[in-house]
Parts: C-alpha cells; structure tokens; sequence
C-alpha cells in the first residue's frame, strides 16, 4: 500500500551554486494522512530545500533526482502545468515571513477566495463564502475581520492565521509550513501552533514542520528528522529522539540551545554562569564538505573511519523503537540523555 | 567608465555578465571612435567637396557624403566627441549637485527634505525638453548652454535617486554602529551612505548619459544646439531631413549611431548593476 | 550579584518617556502620537549584566537607543557614571562614548560592506579616540580581534568573507576596542543558528567576566536572557511590568505576563500542558 506523501533518495544538486556537490542528498521520507513531521536544522542544511523539493518550487538551475510521490504519482515526473494543478490544491505552504507571503494591495478575503476559484472553480459568492467560513476557522471571527480587510490592517499573527487559511482553503492532503512561527511573538507563536495542530487533526492532512527549534518539533509532531549539511543524520518518533539522542549532532543542537536552561538556574553554585555546551567551529560551506560524516571536523566521537565515507542512516534496532534511524558510525549509546531529559522535565513544574 | 568599473568592484570583480560584456565593448567602441577622431578621420569632417555630393556609401566614402559632399563617416566620428562630451559633462553636473542634495536630504529629514524634494517634483511637472530648449533660447545657443540645460534636468533624478537610497542606508544597523561611535551626520554619509549607493549611482549615470545623448541630438536638431559646422548627430539628423527619399543614408547612420550608443550603454548599465550589487557577489 | 551592589550606579535612568510622532491622517487634525516608553526607570550596577525582555512592540530598542542617547526622550533622563547624557554638550557626549558601545541584531547589516573588517573595528577608535596614532590603533585593532577568537589577518579581509557568527565576533570587537564600561546589546543573538549563538553567548559571559563588562542585553528570547543577564525587567507595552534578579524572575514570576511568556516558550509549554494531563489523570 503506497503512503500518502513518499519521498526516496531524493538529491538535490544546483551545479551553478556549489558545482557538482549536493545540496540535499538520500532523503526519504514517508508520510501518512493525519502525520506531523518535524524536520529540524540550521540554515543551510536543506530543510527549505526539501520543502521546496515536494512543491515542486526548485529554482530554475537545480536538478533533483530520485522520486517525490503522491499517492504514488511521481512528482518529479509531473510536467509544471499539472504541479500547478497540485500546488494549493494537494500541497499548499505557509510560509515563515507573513509579511511577504501576503499580497498588499488584495483583500484577504480575495486573496483566500483566489485559489478556489481557481481550483475549485467555485463561483465568487460561493467563495466569498467559503473565505468567510475558514477566517472563522483560524480564528479571525466576523464581523470583526472583515474579508474587506488588507494585510497592513492585521497584526503579523493575525496574517500568519490569514496565510494558513489561504493554504488549508482547498483542503490539501500535505500542508508544509516553514519556520511558520519564527518571525511570531512567542505568546502568538504558541497560538498559531496551536492552530495548526487542530487543524491538522481536524482535517486529517499530514503536516510536514519546518524548524529551527527543537522545542517546536518536540512538542507539536510524533516523528521528526535532524538534518545536517543536506543529509538527514537522525529520524524517527520524536519521543524515541528525544530519549536517546544517538547522533551527536542531536546532542549536541539539543545541548547548545539556551532552551535548557530556561529550566534550571544558569549558574553555578558558585555564582559563575554556566557555559552553553557549544558545537565548536561551523557549519561547512556545501562547495567544501567534508568527504566523511560532514559532521565529523566538530564531532566529541569521531574516530577515523568517520572521515572515509558519509554514513548511512541506519535503524538503530532498539526494542520497540524500530523507525529510530541514525547517520552515525559511533552513536551515543541510549542511556544518558533519557535521564537529563527527564530530570529537566521534573524541573519545568 | 571602465575606470569606475574597476574602482567600485575592487578586487571583488564578479564574472561579467553578457550585458556587460556587450554594453562595455559598444561604449568602448564609440569612445574610441571620438577619441581616433580627435587625431584622425578618413577625411577632414567639415571638408566641403561639392562634386561629391550626395554619394551613396561606397568604398571611398563607407556611410555615403552629404549635400556638401562632407564625408558621413568622419562627421559621425567627430559628432561621437561632441555628443559624448556634451553627456558626460551634463550627466556629472547633474549628479555633482543632485547627489549631494539627496543625501543632505536623507540625512537631515524634516524641513529640509521636504524642500529638496517639493523642489524637485516642481522640476519633474515641467517637460525636460521644452525648458531645455527655453533655457538655449534664451542664453543663446552653443555646447555649453545645452551642457547646462540638460545637466539641470538630471539634478532632481539624482537628488531623488540619492535620497531613496540613502534612506534606506540610514536604517542599516552599520549606519547606527557607525552613530554609537560618534560619527557626524557628514563623516556617515561619505564613510558609510553614499560608497553604498554607488551601484545604484553608477547604473543611473549609464541611463542619463544615453538620455543626454538623446536630448543633445533634440537640441541640435531643432537647432539649439551645436553650432556649425562642428559636426553632431542631432544636427546631421536634422540636416538629413530634406534628403530623406534621394538620399536615406544620411539620417540611417547617424540615428542607427545614437541607437546603438543608447543601447550599448543601457546594457552597461544593466550589467553594472548586476555586478554592483553586493548581494550578487556574496551569493558567488 | 552582591559584590556590585555597593558600588555606585553605571547607568541610572530615570521615568524615560519617549513619544513618536506618527504621520498625519488628515490634513486637519493634529498628528497622532505613540508612545514607545512610560516611565522607564532602572539602574545598571559596573560588571552587571541586566535582561530587557518584551515582545515586538514593548519598546526595548527605542529604551536602548535611548540609553545609548541616539534618541532623545521628551521626558526623564539617562545618568552614565553620574552624568545626564542629555545635559552634556555634543563634545562632551563624544568623549563619554567611548566607554559605552553597542552590538546590533543583524550580523549582515551592521557591518558596512565596503570596509574592510581592520577598518570597521578601527572606527570607533578613530573617531572617538583621535590621539591615538595608526600603529598604536592597528594593535588595539588586533587585541580586540584577539578577544573574540578571530585572527589577525582578518583584519584584510571583508565582512562578506565570514559566516554570520563571526562577523557577530566582529561586531563585538568594535564594542570592545575602545575598552568601554558597557554594552549594550539589541538582539545579540538572534539571527544566529543554535550551534553559533552557543559560542557567541560563551563568548560574551567570558569576555564579561575577564573584562568586568556590563551588558544590558535587549532580547525577546527568555532562554537566552536566563543563560546571560543577572537581573531582568520585563517590559510590556512601554513599561516595566516586572524587575528582580533573573533566577528569581524566571522560578517565581510575580507578574501574570511574565507567566504567560514564559509558559509559551516551546518545548516548556509542552512538558507545563504534560503535568497538567498528568494532574487529570491521578
């Protein structure tokens, strides 16, 4: 039975770009209806690339192989005249910068009523309708929020619901939101998380969450993917990664972010601040990546076999944590981070 | 203009684009052709030889001979001076009092902006040309008041232009950085605002030398001009006129010579711009 | 920290009120206002490092332009080492700025990109230090460098050259090169990648702690100012809702906004919801 959304060995390279080295390579995904998955990095390490992979928005000079499918259909086979016809439709994305991904000179209520037209080919009262109904939806009851509003009239939470409601409004099967809540208020960066994860269940599309933060991806999607310099280096339920942390790039993400110590006293008894555990040096340029682990120039573990080949993202073969897969030749092993993890949890109350 | 292509590029020098590389061999070619003029043409431009007049292009004359047998070639050699000159001179008077006038705008704000620029949208309602050629009319005709006429007229591009730009700059956290450190609203605009509006600049110059060019061949042509018989597109254009059906040659080269100018430096400036913008290069 | 709290004030400001004028909306009506601080008051002991956190909006970048007296306020004032920024004459606020610097949000945008990194961290020497000479300004140059981890020969190159964390190192160079008493800092970190916003905090609390720096550090980010700050004030809609030492702050928020902000913080939130379900179960 084939899933909803299945993505095999995608490669993306941009030859202009970086010259022949990849820009994303082996990714696989596997989607199902009703799915939320987290895909985590730092910028530049092809989670946008993927997203824009799957809507069939590559810009012009890259080339992708491998395979994309929809309910079997191969995306990367489709001509772009019918990917228009999937774009919105069957995929739709929200975007991180509302700002932008809003038209300023069209009404809301014309800009969500636009791809019903023209998908749908509802007539325009209908749509009008239909425009009112998902404004209610995401949380922006009439008649206070007019369909007759425009977008400098809304605040940027306000825009991001109006984004999500241009995207939910043909009732997609995927929706890929990325960094959705990145340029958000903390406060409304919950709200809209919150949103979208009603949403999501309510509709029963798969959600695919593109984030910088782990916390995000922690508390919104059951599975998640850590990539690193184009190549996903951990996957599988976001509670099995969570416990384990096996790539030391997930570790050391989860270690570095200042997020941990939100829970506990930055100090140390001895009134000195505690040091963030920092991942030394950077990330490295795609034209110039190492010919091993692309990690492995800042990685505690690696050992010379590291820097022969890029490790394959294997299943780890914990019990009952089959999907748990890392790209790591000497992974942590399991204990360890379950116990921090834990204690700091114990912590937040 | 190559010179200024080296000294903002710096040793960034990005991969020239085609329109680059066209628009800079096109410019390259027609000041070449004004300077070679200077030393030498096939024949002197204004020589009067009424037996040949009127030839069609030949191999003794490539681009034909005018009603007094002056050769075509050698007077679009000697216009390409007068036309570049004139363009030149009017493009940096222009921005010698615009871009200055813009940048004070954006760094003062207020009062004063709203001066500079009231003043140049009344200079923007009036027709470029038509006041040009009041202004010739009433200094007289010549190079000079034409230089004069059409450099006013690039005053409010530069000085908008300037400003816009240098708005924008005045926001970038290095213009407050530069603030922090006590930098004077003077010292910040030649340190930080305007090196950063050069591309920008730059790329405008290429379009206002090419409606220099144009404008300049407009006054000549209605007469207001240069004077003769020192040669000059508009003029031979004019000239050409009564001629159009006996002898087309004469208003072919000459406009065929103010087209290919304008393109070539259109195109410089669209590579310019590419090749300027800093975001283009870091992306390389 | 208690071993700052005899000594005199570094910064007091006091009930800072800053309106902005907005554009007109008629012809005929007097232009409205808004007002981006009411009141502000707080106190920056030497060596301090104090938290200013608040959404979009509350006035934290115009209370640390203020600071820095890059703006005026319509009321109030701004005392550095005891003296009223705003009473000073031009030459005089030039010679107190050398011991107060910035470092700005964008590591792209605040470094100019036409000079070359030996010339951006010399800027604040030449011009607020006009007496030293090239050679004794090229070897400040190179110790601050040397501070932020960033080799000498950097000092050629130009900022598109660097990844974002290191021209973040630059910036913070230029704030240390005229060896000020404070920093202040808008946003430090938030364009940086998890990874490289670790070693640009690390740096910080080291060059603080050898230094004897005080930052008052703007952020929106409550994990950061934790990791960073001693005492915070949280800011909300122009005014500071609630101020005390940071652990404080952040184990037992007093106010009901600080609460609310820090129960929304990812990942926290989760594991707050959790106990909640946990709780319904027993």
């Amino acid at each position: 039975m084939s899933r909803l959304l299945e993505i095999e060995n995608l490669r993306v390279e941009i030859p202009a770009l970086t010259g022949a080295a990849p820009i994303l390579e082996g990714v696989d995904i596997g989607l199902d209806r009703g799915e939320k998955l987290g895909i985590v990095g730092e910028s530049g390490c092809g989670k946008s690339m993927t997203a824009l992979a799957i809507m069939g928005l590559l810009p012009g000079a890259a080339r992708a192989t491998g395979a994309i499918r929809l309910d079997g259909r191969d995306l990367l086979a489709t001509s772009e005249r019918e990917m228009q016809g999937i774009r919105g439709r069957r995929i739709a994305m929200v975007f991180q910068e509302p700002m932008t991904a809003l038209n300023p000179v069209k009404t809301i209520g014309a800009q969500i009523a636009e791809s019903l037209i023209l998908h749908l080919r509802l007539p325009k009262a209908q749509a009008a309708e239909r425009a009112r109904a998902l404004l209610d939806r995401v949380g922006l009851p009439g008649p206070r929020f007019s369909l007759d509003l425009y977008p400098h009239q809304l605040s940027g939470g306000q825009r991001q619901r109006v984004v999500i409601a241009i995207a939910l409004a043909c009732g997609p099967d995927v929706l890929i939101a990325d960094e959705p809540t990145t340029a958000l208020d903390v406060t409304i960066q919950a709200q809209i998380l919150d949103l979208l994860e009603d949403l999501v269940a309510e509709m029963g599309m798969a959600l695919v969450l593109i984030t910088h933060d782990l916390g995000v991806v922690e508390e919104t999607c059951e599975r998640m993917m850590v990539m690193y310099a184009g190549r996903v280096v951990e996957s599988g339920r976001t509670a099995d990664v969570f416990a384990h942390m096996a790539h030391p790039y997930t570790r050391g993400l989860f270690a570095a972010s200042p997020r941990s110590a939100l829970l506990t006293s930055a100090r140390e008894p001895s009134g000195r601040k505690r040091r963030l555990a920092a991942i030394p040096g950077q990330v490295p340029d795609p034209r110039a990546r190492p010919p091993g682990c692309a990690f492995a120039p800042r990685c505690p573990r690696a050992q010379d076999d590291c820097r022969a080949a890029p490790p394959p993202l294997a299943p780890l073969g914990a019990p009952g944590r089959a999907d748990h897969a890392a790209a790591c030749l000497h992974p942590h092993p399991p204990s360890g981070m379950a116990g921090d993890v834990a204690a700091s949890a114990e912590g937040a109350r | 203009m190559s010179g200024v292509v080296r000294k903002t590029g710096g040793r960034r020098l990005p991969a020239a684009s085609p329109s680059l590389v066209v628009g800079l061999v096109i410019t390259a070619i027609f000041v070449a052709m004004a300077l070679v003029s200077l030393v030498w043409t096939p024949y002197e431009p204004t020589a009067l030889n009424i037996l040949n007049k009127l030839e069609a292009p030949s191999l003794a004359h490539p681009l034909g001979t005018d009603f007094f047998g002056r050769d075509v070639l050698s007077q679009i050699m000697a216009g390409a001076q007068v036309s570049i000159v004139v363009a030149v001179v009017a493009v940096l008077v222009g921005a010698g009092i615009g871009v200055p006038l813009g940048a004070l705008a954006a760094a003062r704000g207020g009062l004063v902006d709203d001066v500079v620029m009231r003043s140049t949208d009344l200079a923007f309602a009036f027709p470029a040309l038509l006041t040009a050629v009041i202004i010739t009319a009433l200094a007289g005709p010549g190079a000079v008041n034409a230089i004069v006429a059409i450099g006013i007229f690039n005053i409010p591009v530069f000085a908008r232009l300037t400003r816009g730009a240098a708005l924008g700059l005045w926001k970038r956290d290095f213009v407050l950085a530069a603030r922090c450190a006590g930098k004077s609203d003077l010292a910040i605009t030649i340190e930080h605002v305007l090196p950063n509006c050069t591309a920008v600049l730059v790329v405008q110059a290429t379009i206002q030398f090419a409606l220099a060019i144009v404008a300049e061949a407009g006054l000549s042509y209605v007469g207001l001009g240069v004077q003769p018989p020192q040669p000059s597109w508009g003029k031979m254009l004019f000239d050409a006129q009564t001629y159009i059906y006996t002898a087309p040659w004469l208003a072919i080269f000459p406009g065929l010579a103010i087209t290919i100018a304008v393109l070539g430096l259109n195109l410089l400036g669209d590579g310019l711009r590419d090749a300027l913008d800093p975001k283009v290069r870091r992306a390389r | 920290m208690s071993i700052h709290e005899d000594a005199p004030p570094l910064v007091e400001v006091r009930d800072l009120v800053r309106r902005y004028r907005l554009p007109r909306r008629t012809l005929f009506e007097p232009a409205p206002t808004f007002t981006a601080l009411h009141g502000v008051s707080l106190t920056l002991r030497p060596g301090e490092s104090l938290g200013i956190v608040g959404e979009s909006g509350c006035g934290k970048s115009t209370l640390a332009r203020t600071v820095m007296a890059l703006e005026t306020p319509q009321e109030g004032s701004v005392r550095f080492r005891g003296r009223d920024l705003f009473a000073l004459s031009r030459a005089e606020l030039r010679a107190e700025r050398k011991h107060f610097q910035a470092i700005f949000q964008d590591p792209y945008g605040s470094l100019d990109p036409r000079h070359s990194v030996g010339r951006i961290v010399a800027e604040p020497i030449r011009s607020l230090e006009p007496d030293v000479d090239a050679v004794a300004r090229e070897t400040r140059v190179r110790e601050a460098l040397d501070q932020v981890g960033l080799p000498a020969s950097a000092a050629e190159k130009y900022p598109h050259e660097f990844s974002g964390g290191q021209r973040q190192r630059i910036a913070i160079a230029r704030a240390l090169v005229t060896r000020p008493a404070l920093i202040v800092c808008d946003e430090p970190v938030s364009a940086l990648d998890v990874s490289v916003q670790a070693q640009v905090l690390n740096l910080m609390m080291d060059l603080q702690e050898e230094l004897g720096l005080a930052y008052l550090f703007i952020s929106h980010d409550l994990s950061v100012v934790r990791v960073i700050t001693d005492r915070v004030c949280v800011m909300r809609a122009g005014r500071i809702v609630e101020e005390g030492a940071t652990d404080a702050v952040f184990d037992n928020p007093a106010h009901d906004y600080t609460r609310t902000l820090l129960d929304a913080v990812p990942g926290r939130r989760r594991r707050a919801r959790a106990g909640e379900r946990v709780r319904a179960d027993e």
